[in-house]
């Protein structure tokens, strides 16, 4: 989902997370009705990703802690110190991201780079076996070397698990690697709503459509 | 000093130090986890003292039953705060601040007076050897810390140490940050609370005034501790609430020996507290750590 500033793209990511209660009309996960769900109801079937990683994980937490905060949907206190199973499922988690940080599960999460902050966020989320992951501007202020590898876990996430990943990038590369359908927000409607039907979609197709757009709204 | 003076000190200083290290222990939850500067602790500590002192003076209560109703008065008032803050959408200094100030009034009202004695009613610490009460307070204290660090490190303690640090993540995990401060402060304010019975069991009386400057010291011990501490880890910070209480007291107490004049004492804890703060962010940046809690102050 690409927009330009202010289209409603976070607004939109808020009120599919549960995160803005009011609003009008319905959000349906799975064809049934979600906006009259609990927040830990909502919590189950959709996660939410942001740009920012203090909004994502706990800095001086270690990444095993923040992994273990996340791994439970359950009700407290549960002795999660006395559960030492899940540490082989979490290391071979992030093992997938090539980052040698299963070999760092006591370090803390804020002190790591940025890149790997959001990988931790990313193995985090999906060990709560999503429905549906929202990626808001997740990439954005990582290093070029990382974001790839974390869009390809993403990739293989979604398509192992059936997950139904939405994303909002304003990085057109990321955007033409990735979808398979893309939504132009504008003035908080759908402008334009292009389904790629398994090809991979053309930069340039992309950037004519948008810029027809934004004229159109007046933006450019 | 002869060497039992010394002795006498050290002894004052364990028991003294393992009271007050219950009330640096809950700003371990109320400043460090949730990040709540939270001010009801210069009253409740007297909530809790009033509670005991009237409970085993007038009634035929237990000291036992009166240790538990402060820890629980204490926890009620520590909520009701949080519930200012989360329900009625005051500011955290705020609400703080209106309920140490109506607690004033509430613990004269419980005592029915300023002060009162408590040398004729039986206490548990009466009852025992006096060379076994430093060791039985500072056991009952390390036990407190000991529970504390079970909580902390189950997935709600968890939760808590998320609360303050990275609110979001409690909203994304689908769970009430509202509930987690007020948990937060009544544990904070339960422990304040319980701390205060024992100080009047202690010293013998329950007084209006006793705790004034609390939450000063509580802040500086904490602050010495993890200047010494350096806390990245929980057991860190826990540890460094813990050694910091006794640093503190021992401070406190080779200042009174020394004779500084009772009117000079504030200013000394004054400079403690900036000293400890100076020192911890200088050890924190040069080493560049990332301690483990929240800055509520």
């Amino acid at each position: 989902m690409i927009g330009p500033n202010g289209s409603g793209k976070t607004t939109l990511l808020k009120i599919l997370s549960g995160g803005i209660e009011s609003f009008e009309g319905n959000v349906f996960i799975d064809g049934r009705s979600a906006t009259k769900a609990k927040a830990r109801h909502f919590s189950r079937s959709v996660q939410l990703l942001e740009q920012s990683p203090e909004r994502n994980t706990v800095p001086s937490m270690t990444i095993e802690e923040n992994l273990r905060l996340y791994s439970r949907n359950g009700r407290f206190p549960s002795l999660s110190f006395l559960n030492k199973g899940g540490t082989e499922k979490i290391k071979r988690l992030l093992a997938r991201f090539e980052m040698d940080l299963e070999s760092r599960l006591s370090s803390q999460v804020g002190l790591l780079s940025g890149g790997q902050k959001q990988a931790v966020a990313l193995a985090a989320v999906l060990l709560r076996s999503p429905k549906v992951l929202l990626l808001d501007e997740f990439l954005a202020s990582i290093d070029p070397m990382s974001a790839p590898k974390l869009l390809s876990v993403v990739r293989e996430a979604a398509a192992e698990r059936g997950i139904t990943v939405l994303m909002v990038s304003h990085d057109l590369t990321q955007v033409e690697a990735t979808g398979d359908r893309l939504i132009i927000l504008a003035n908080g409607k759908v402008a334009d709503d292009i389904s790629t039907e398994g090809q991979a979609m053309k930069r340039s197709e992309i950037v004519s459509r948008y810029s027809v757009i934004l004229e159109r709204n007046g933006i450019l | 000093m002869d060497i039992g003076g010394i002795l006498s000190m050290l002894a004052s200083v364990i028991e003294l130090a393992s009271i007050y290290s219950l009330v640096t222990l809950g700003l371990v939850f109320s400043f460090r986890m949730v990040g709540f500067a939270d001010l009801t602790i210069e009253s409740s500590f007297t909530t809790g003292a009033a509670v005991y002192a009237i409970l085993v003076s007038t009634s035929s209560g237990s000291p036992l039953t009166a240790l538990i109703a402060a820890g629980v008065v204490g926890m009620i008032a520590g909520s009701l705060t949080a519930l200012l803050h989360v329900k009625g959408r005051i500011s955290r200094l705020l609400s703080g601040i209106i309920m140490m100030t109506v607690l004033y009034s509430v613990n004269l009202q419980i005592m029915g007076k300023s002060n009162i004695q408590l040398v004729s009613s039986f206490s548990m610490l009466d009852a025992l050897p006096t060379h076994l009460r430093p060791l039985v307070l500072a056991v009952g204290a390390m036990s407190f810390f000991g529970a504390s660090l079970f909580l902390l490190r189950t997935h709600l303690g968890y939760l808590l140490r998320a609360c303050g640090e990275s609110p979001q993540v409690i909203t994304k995990l689908g769970h009430n940050s509202g509930f987690l401060v007020i948990l937060a402060l009544a544990i904070a304010n339960g422990l304040t609370s319980f701390s205060g019975a024992i100080a009047a069991q202690y010293f013998g009386y329950s007084d209006i005034g006793m705790s004034a400057g609390l939450i000063v010291s509580a802040f500086a011990a904490l602050i010495l501790g993890e200047a010494i501490c350096s806390p990245r880890t929980l057991h860190r910070l826990l540890l460094a609430a813990f050694i910091g209480s006794f640093i503190y007291r021992l401070a406190f107490e080779i200042g009174l020996r020394m004779h500084i004049h009772p009117w000079n004492l504030k200013i000394a804890v004054g400079l403690l507290l900036a000293i400890s703060l100076v020192v911890k962010q200088a050890i924190v940046k040069r080493r560049g750590q990332l301690l483990v809690g929240v800055e509520a102050l």
